[in-house]
């Protein structure tokens, strides 16, 4: 006996019947519904005799620089299948997913643990404060633009150091150098003032001739 | 008879408090001796790992997988290994994934003797029972440490297998070992069983009921304490465990004794998976090879184990880089503390304690 991945078009299927116009995107094993659906659809999904998600596995966050999608792995113990919804926002700045608390008690820490690395409010969630890190922690780390690197180049390795020939480097530009810089400061909750005093570290923030990381080594 | 009201005052229990089991924090507010509400403060063990692991390769996060439950790092492996071979579509051997089980089950088993062994210890049964059950923990540790050199943060699966083969003295070992505990376990539940200590403490204390246990996703254990007989490895079989004949231990009441019986009975159960594994032990490989800088397709793949804290799962994303876009974590010791706030409201300090030692939450895994 081993567990079923349902097919996203079946799933599709009746959730299109319930809310027609929910659905926007469909891939084999999963299910993408807009941000502000999310909370009717998952009831309707744990309540459907047939579909019977009643226990939330994983709820979690993804940047994908543009929008969030938040994903919410469901399965049925009487019946044994799995499934994933995903709900989308519309933006990046300051996104609200409704919350699934009422359906799932189980989302309770997990939507606290996506709102404080993630920046997602979870609109009616009875409890929503940072979990991990202290209140007033400026950012969000999980997000892609947290502490991105000067000169505009994208965090994370695409490429393993080693495979480079000497003299390139890991890190690729975004679009050429005279592309704007991804903001080098972690987003304040609070806008700094104008007048404010530069930082005694000096950690992190953007440099006026945007020096990059590995020039100094090269010269 | 009316009941006497105190004004309301808060007990904060740890971050440093030896029935915390970690640097965790549970804010308490009373009235007399009877909670109100609980809170808890966690973060005070967060390594940021999610991030970090979207900085490395897939086989560079592998150690992170044992730091997160310190106490049951083969499983942290396995979960993790378990979810990148899915993302790649990477077939294990077979002597692989027959070493993985083995190595998992006497993980389950060390972990449910160090659970085991705090819980009486929180109940008031003091240390005895604890270095009891530490003594065969010693002995499951060894056996990884001549297999792997680590006995706490082993390292030891990779994506594709395992990192070594055991060596030859491994096997009279593990033959022992496997003929000796089953007689430690009936040590155990005659030593515990009948003690007062034991079941005063924890019988009718902390009851889960099912319909709340699956609405807050709780897993392991805490699930199967309370009757759900659900197990991801009978569920949703991994390795190889659907060759292994075993059975899903659950309780009847959802209180704390009941989590306690089901861990001791899944200690024998573990043995008896331990056992059928060794005698059809195939030979070859232990691991395929697969590229130092592995690149799976974009895509996305949640892979779940039973560990002994519950459902361990990893859903990771890649977009075809050599790091993962979002490396995350199911981690059972976190969702299980869903339940902690009404399960401990209305017990005194005294019980609540017991009820926290019961959940068996291990803060590196809730923090990460």
């Amino acid at each position: 006996m081993t567990t079923v991945a349902l097919a996203g078009a079946a799933v599709a299927e009746r959730v299109r019947a319930a809310f027609p116009d929910a659905v926007i995107e469909v891939t084999p094993d999963s299910l993408t519904v807009p941000a502000e659906r999310v909370a009717e659809v998952a009831r309707f999904l744990r309540d459907d005799p047939d579909l019977d998600c009643k226990y939330l596995n994983c709820l979690l966050g993804v940047d994908w620089l543009d929008h969030f999608d938040v994903v919410y792995v469901l399965s049925s113990l009487a019946k044994n299948h799995i499934f994933v919804l995903k709900a989308r926002t519309t933006e990046h700045a300051t996104p609200v997913v409704p919350s699934v608390n009422a359906v799932w008690m189980g989302a309770n820490l997990q939507e606290r643990e996506v709102y404080d690395l993630m920046g997602i409010q979870f609109s009616d969630h009875p409890n929503l404060r940072r979990i991990f890190l202290w209140e007033g922690f400026p950012g969000h780390p999980l997000r892609k633009d947290f502490l991105a690197l000067p000169g505009g180049y994208k965090p994370g390795l695409q490429r393993f150091p080693f495979e480079f020939p000497e003299g390139q480097r890991a890190y690729p530009e975004v679009e050429g150098t005279d592309a704007p810089s991804a903001p080098a400061v972690p987003r304040l909750d609070q806008p700094p003032a104008a007048s404010e005093s530069p930082s005694p570290s000096g950690r992190g923030q953007a440099r006026p001739e945007r020096s990059r990381r590995g020039e100094g080594e090269q010269a | 008879m009316t009941e006497l009201h105190t004004p309301p005052y808060v007990v904060n229990i740890g971050p440093q408090h030896p029935s915390t089991h970690g640097v965790f924090r549970l804010k308490v507010t009373l009235d007399g001796e009877r909670i109100i509400d609980a809170e808890m403060v966690l973060g005070y063990l967060h390594r940021s790992m999610e991030k970090l692991a979207e900085e490395r390769t897939f086989t560079q996060n592998i150690p992170f997988t044992d730091r997160m439950d310190y106490l049951a790092a083969m499983t942290g492996n396995l979960a993790y290994c378990l979810a990148a071979e899915k993302l790649a579509g990477i077939e294990v051997p077979e002597r692989g994934s027959y070493l993985r089980v083995i190595f998992a089950e006497l993980q389950r088993i060390a972990s449910h003797c160090m659970a085991n062994g705090t819980f009486v210890n929180d109940c008031g049964a003091w240390q005895t029972p604890l270095m009891y059950m530490f003594r065969d923990r010693e002995k499951i540790l060894d056996l990884f440490e001549m297999t792997c050199g680590a006995r706490l943060t082993t390292n030891y699966m990779r994506i594709g297998g395992v990192a070594f083969d055991v060596p030859d003295e491994w096997y009279p070992a593990i033959k022992a070992l496997v003929a000796e505990l089953p007689d430690r376990i009936a040590e155990y539940e005659e030593l515990l069983l009948d003690s007062e200590i034991l079941l005063a403490r924890s019988r009718d204390i902390g009851v889960l009921k099912p319909e709340a246990a699956i609405n807050a996703s709780t897993s392991g254990p805490l699930l199967r304490g309370c009757g759900i007989a659900w197990d991801v490895r009978k569920a949703d079989p991994y390795c190889v465990y659907d060759r292994f004949d075993f059975d899903i231990p659950v309780g009847h009441n959802g209180d704390c004794f009941d989590r306690f019986i089901v861990r001791l009975e899944e200690m024998r159960q573990s043995l008896r998976i331990v056992g059928q594994a060794l005698t059809h032990l195939p030979g070859g490989p232990v691991s395929t090879p697969v590229p130092l800088a592995l690149r799976p397709e974009p895509g996305e793949a949640y892979a779940r184990i039973e560990s002994p804290k519950g459902e361990l799962g990893f859903y990771l994303v890649s977009d075809g880089g050599s790091a993962p876009y979002r490396w995350h974590v199911r981690s059972p010791s976190y969702i299980n503390l869903n339940v902690l706030k009404d399960l401990t409201v209305g017990l005194s300090i005294a019980d609540a304690i017991v009820t926290l030692g019961s959940l068996d939450i291990n803060v590196g895994e809730i923090d990460r």
